[in-house]
């Protein structure tokens, strides 16, 4: 339909290109680089292997968590009358802004030995669970399940309610609900309970309070206490394998039967969620364990800074970084994965699934691998050093980091745009550039927003390998925050916390309210 | 004295700010098969997602072999309790499904043993003569075997009453005619009653009776041949 | 989308991109500046640059390190852009740093005139790093459950078992936990050190996050006593928390010194600058100014007021230490103490 020689290769092709600048070249030169000057022959022992099955138990239990606490929260969202549902979104998706860290903090001043808890109840009653490896999922699963929450509501979203209607006629809801809806949305349910499973899998803030011992632990103590970076490379491979093993799973299951569904215009899902006290009740408990009671043990905390004000000083240059390049950041990994991510849609067959794959593998490098080739790539005289020293690095970072991400939402995104509506385009004149800003970009709006809302938001907490390329002289607010509270009272550390969601949640509210007056009208 | 298949009672139904139907009263014969004809907006597919209880009535009754289904307001029989085929306009094929589980959906809501279901669904591609197709996926087929795909789906159930919203308006008319011919001798083979959406006078000609609308009203009804 | 929409948004877009690529910037603006990477805790270390900043009308490009089990540092920045380098200095905190730097030919030498009167044993005989402003490592305690008889007074005695599950110690991979243990296990031998973690690992020790994590456990009474360092315990005594510390080993092989390091970056950009900030770094004023800190950091010129509540270095017998070869055992300790300690 589109030949070689039209704007479709060019625009592909340029974004392809910046994504192979941005982002892989950094990971393959460091993986050469390193592997080629590592020494040892290299196997893992008994004990990195426990370590490896302990980081893919709580990738796993994260992702279960998480997927359990948000696909209802979404399906909610997207099939129940609710008031308020924009301000319930943006409340029910604010975890999401508190660093994990923060969270397993959180979670040790309410249920240690000498927490909250204990306290109130007169003995330890979580003794053996408050630092264990179910810890840990239980804070990942609370703090990303709104991953799970935003992509169950639009895969709901995206169901032709015709198809609903045809299995209402012969069954009733719950089987439909079951046999119908669950299977449609599934792909959507299990694409982020991968990117959750990479997510806690490449955590080690987490695991390194609660004191999990995690594998992810070994590539860093190659680099931050061996200096060794042949090692971490070597080190780093089981991982990747680990998470190329569960994407190759979760491709295989999804397939590519659903990708031609035709999406009814104007006909939403016909299974609703009747009005009862239920829904509410789970959306209040979930309110409170993931939000209100994290804030709240967090502000305890904070309370007992001696000087709160003192703390935050000096934060506003900080954070105005943080919300420019943020948004930058967010623009960018949009702009580019949009082509990428379509691109990647209309592939079929074994190369489509392929490119998932390596998308999720790429993902799940660890972000101080990505740092240091970052430098290595973008450290050198010509017009590559030219950027170096610049917070163009920054947004570098934030591309090299997450525009795998990117393209995988934004390809199931392109998958609910029918071929045929751009076949009709062409057939009626349009060229492709008209055809997609036209024809299929406005119908993967939906999908476009919340890409740059979740990129805004993993963007503006970066730190692994922002820290690494950051411009001397200038910082970014997590990079503020970690490089302060490395010596401050845990009051202090609460205090910044707390600053660094409620900065975020300003931007990410006035989007909601857009959001929700965009939904009425 | 018989029993109508369905009564529809002074039915009125708005939509958002539009008015899809104004007192509507209709009643159809068990094993009467009728062609409901009007122009885009009469209210038409209104009407059938009504009988079908997709909707419910804001005024009026509806009944289905003599048990009232809706009444203003609500429904009181919920769509798989009441005995329907239904053949959407896009034929709504799960995409997830092969053919044969299309089918097998259908039957595994009757609870029946699975042996039966496989059996059952597989006579009813041969009847419409797509019985090699049950391994493939809709996507994998034609539009006229996707089209025989959703009648088989709509009958394997057995239903009493078929309600069809335009299914065939994107065939060609040798295919339509084919098909149009096909359905009604399967229908009165099984005797199934059959409510029939169209836009097309053409589609009419196979109908016991036509019903013309406009405008959300029945504006006439005549006997097939007698107009 | 309407044809308004979507003019509307492709004016946004438009601006936007202009404003954001405009605003885009490096951090070397200034005709004379100077960028220095810092491994000490920014919360010290800031208002002495700030101060240097000040006083010489110098831009000081200062990079922060975080708290050395939440990112990977400095130290491999520095070494991955040693093909270019962008620092002109390198502070900090503990030796092992600063020793893997030298090792890898990413400093250069420098003799500062300012280092007159620090002890030789606190710099480099090569020339590449000079020691100041020194923190110990002590034991901290929680002052409502220990009384001041009662709490230990050497590292071993962590051991003993009448502080089961009431020992944290940082994680002794990372930072100066690792400089401390590599040091003990160069001053007192393999054997004795892997019985005494093997009996620490008996006695359930809490290994956590950073020394500031040991810190507070101790002050929230989760554990009664852990190893950390000076600077860590003192803010939360000025922060009014019920913990005190105890000097270890004096009697023993001798208080662990660990000296802040400052070193000129191997081809900085700007190596005159770059000495410059040097020499006001090792000068008595930045040591005076530390020692008044919240860092309570101890003075190695003679001669300096140090920190109130902390000792003079003349008072106490430091550990006799070979900071090069505890540096060199710190890849040996940490495959050992990962079997001991199943880390």
């Amino acid at each position: 339909m589109w030949g070689w020689r039209s704007s479709r290769t060019v625009a592909i092709g340029l974004a392809a290109a910046i994504f192979v600048v941005s982002c892989v070249l950094p990971v393959a030169s460091f993986l050469m680089a390193s592997l080629r000057d590592a020494t040892a022959a290299f196997a893992l022992d008994a004990r990195q292997w426990r370590l490896l099955v302990n980081t893919a138990g709580l990738g796993v239990g994260s992702a279960v968590l998480a997927t359990a606490i948000g696909s209802p929260l979404g399906l909610l969202l997207a099939r129940a009358s609710l008031r308020y549902r924009a301000l319930l979104r943006v409340a029910l998706a604010a975890p999401l802004l508190l660093p994990p860290y923060v969270v397993a903090l959180a979670w040790t001043y309410l249920a240690s030995s000498r927490g909250l808890l204990a306290t109130v109840a007169g003995y330890d009653a979580l003794a053996a669970w408050t630092y264990s490896l179910p810890a840990a999922a239980l804070v990942l699963g609370l703090v990303l399940y709104p991953l799970s929450m935003l992509a169950t509501e639009i895969a709901l979203r995206r169901i032709d309610g015709r198809l609903e209607e045809a299995a209402l006629i012969v069954a009733a809801p719950r089987g439909v609900f079951w046999r119908i809806t669950v299977p449609l949305a599934g792909p959507g349910i299990m694409a982020a309970a991968l990117v959750i499973f990479v997510l806690a899998a490449s955590e080690f803030g987490v695991p390194g309070v609660l004191r999990v011992r995690v594998y992810t632990t070994e590539i860093f103590t190659a680099f931050a206490a061996l200096y060794d970076p042949g090692r971490a490379a070597l080190l780093a491979l089981p991982l990747l394998a680990l998470c190329l093993v569960v994407s190759v799973v979760a491709v295989t299951l999804l397939g590519d039967r659903f990708v031609t569904a035709r999406r009814g215009a104007d006909t939403p899902g016909a299974l609703r969620v009747e009005r009862s006290q239920s829904p509410l009740v789970m959306i209040a408990l979930v309110l409170v364990t993931a939000l209100a009671l994290p804030i709240a043990v967090l502000m305890r905390e904070a309370l007992n800074s001696q000087s709160i004000v003192a703390t935050i000083g000096g934060s506003g240059e900080a954070i105005a970084n943080s919300l420019r390049l943020a948004t930058i950041g967010a623009s960018a990994l949009v702009g580019i994965a949009m082509w990428l991510g379509y691109a990647l849609a209309r592939t079929r067959g074994g190369l489509g699934r392929l490119a998932d794959i390596g998308l999720v593998v790429l993902f799940a490098v660890p972000g101080t691998l990505v740092g240091v080739g970052l430098i290595g790539v973008w450290n050198r005289a010509g017009p590559f050093g030219a950027l170096y020293g610049t917070d163009s690095m920054l947004v570098l970072a934030y591309l090299a980091r997450l525009l795998p991400i990117a393209i995988l939402a934004l390809a199931a995104s392109s998958r609910t745009v029918p071929l045929s509506h751009e076949e009709a385009a062409a057939v009626s004149g349009a060229g492709w550039l008209r055809t997609m800003w036209r024809i299929v970009v406005p119908q993967m709006r939906l999908g476009l927003v919340a890409a740059w809302l979740i990129a805004f938001v993993l963007a503006f907490g970066e730190l692994g390998v922002s820290i690494l390329v950051a411009p001397p002289g200038e910082t970014t607010l997590p990079i503020r925050i970690y490089t302060t509270i490395a010596n401050a009272p845990s009051s202090s550390v609460a205090v910044l916390a707390l600053l660094q969601a409620s900065i975020i949640l300003g931007p990410l509210a006035a989007l909601g309210a857009i959001l929700a007056h965009r939904e009425r009208s | 004295m018989t029993v109508p298949a369905i009564v529809v009672s002074h039915v009125s139904k708005r939509l958002g700010a539009h008015q899809a139907l104004t007192d509507v009263s209709l009643a159809v014969s068990p094993a009467e098969a009728i062609v409901i004809l009007g122009p885009s907006g009469s209210g038409k597919t209104t009407l059938l997602r009504l009988i079908a209880g997709l909707e419910a009535p804001d005024t009026g009754t509806i009944t289905v072999h003599g048990v009232c289904v809706a009444e203003a307001g609500r429904n009181l029989i919920p769509p798989h309790e009441r005995g329907l085929g239904f053949v959407f306009q896009d034929l709504a094929l799960w995409p997830h499904l092969t053919v044969a589980e299309n089918l097998g959906f259908v039957l595994g809501s009757a609870r029946m043993p699975r042996a039966e279901r496989a059996s059952r669904g597989q006579r009813a591609l041969d009847t419409m003569q797509i019985g090699t197709l049950g391994s493939r996926y809709p996507h994998q087929l034609s539009g006229g075997e996707q089209q025989r795909v959703a009648l088989a789906r709509a009958l394997v159930g057995q239903p009493r009453v078929l309600l069809l919203d335009e299914p065939f308006s994107s065939l060609d008319p040798e295919l339509r005619a084919t098909l149009g011919a096909e359905l009604h001798q399967v229908r009165r083979e099984l005797k199934v009653t059959m409510v029939y959406v169209t836009h097309d006078r053409d589609d009419s000609v196979l109908a016991d009776a036509v019903v013309e609308m406009r405008g959300g009203r029945i504006t006439s009804l005549s006997n097939a041949g007698n107009p | 989308m309407p044809y308004r929409c979507r003019a509307a948004l492709t004016a946004a877009l438009a601006v936007f991109t202009v404003v954001a690529l405009a605003r885009c910037r490096g951090s070397d603006p200034g005709p004379r500046s100077v960028t220095i990477y810092v491994s000490t805790d920014r919360v010290f270390s800031e208002p002495v640059l700030r101060a240097y900043e000040q006083q010489s009308g110098v831009t000081v490009n200062a990079v922060y390190d975080t708290e050395e089990t939440k990112s990977t540092g400095l130290a491999n920045r520095l070494i991955a852009e040693q093909a270019r380098p962008q620092a002109d200095v390198f502070w900090s905190n503990e030796p092992v740093r600063t020793l893997v730097l030298k090792s890898r030919q990413a400093l250069a030498p420098y003799r500062s005139p300012n280092a007159e009167g620090i002890p030789t044993a606190l710099v480099d005989a090569d020339g590449y790093w000079t020691g100041f402003s020194a923190r110990i490592r002590v034991i901290a305690y929680n002052t409502t459950l220990v009384t001041s008889a009662d709490a230990p007074t050497s590292v071993f005695d962590l051991a003993d078992p009448r502080w089961r599950g009431q020992v944290a110690i940082a994680d002794p991979r990372f930072g100066s936990t690792s400089f401390h243990v590599a040091a003990l296990y160069a001053a007192a031998g393999d054997e004795r050190m892997d019985a005494f973690f093997r009996q620490l690992k008996v006695n359930d020790v809490k290994i956590v996050d950073g020394n500031s994590v040991v810190r507070d456990l101790v002050a929230r009474g989760e554990v009664k006593v852990g190893l950390t360092d000076t600077d860590d315990v003192n803010v939360a005594i000025e922060d009014g928390q019920p913990i005190a510390m105890v000097l270890p080993d004096a009697a023993g092989l001798g208080v662990p010194v660990m000296p802040n390091m400052v070193s000129l970056v191997a081809n900085a950009p700007h190596v005159e600058e770059g000495r410059r900030l040097i020499d006001y770094l090792l000068s008595r004023d930045v040591e005076a100014q530390l020692a008044r800190s919240a860092a309570v950091q101890i003075p190695l010129h003679a001669g300096v007021p140090g920190p109130r509540n902390i000792p003079a270095i003349e008072t106490f017998t430091p550990m006799t230490l070979d900071f090069t070869k505890a540096a060199q055992r710190v890849e040996d300790v940490t495959g050992r103490l990962a079997g001991i300690l199943g880390l």
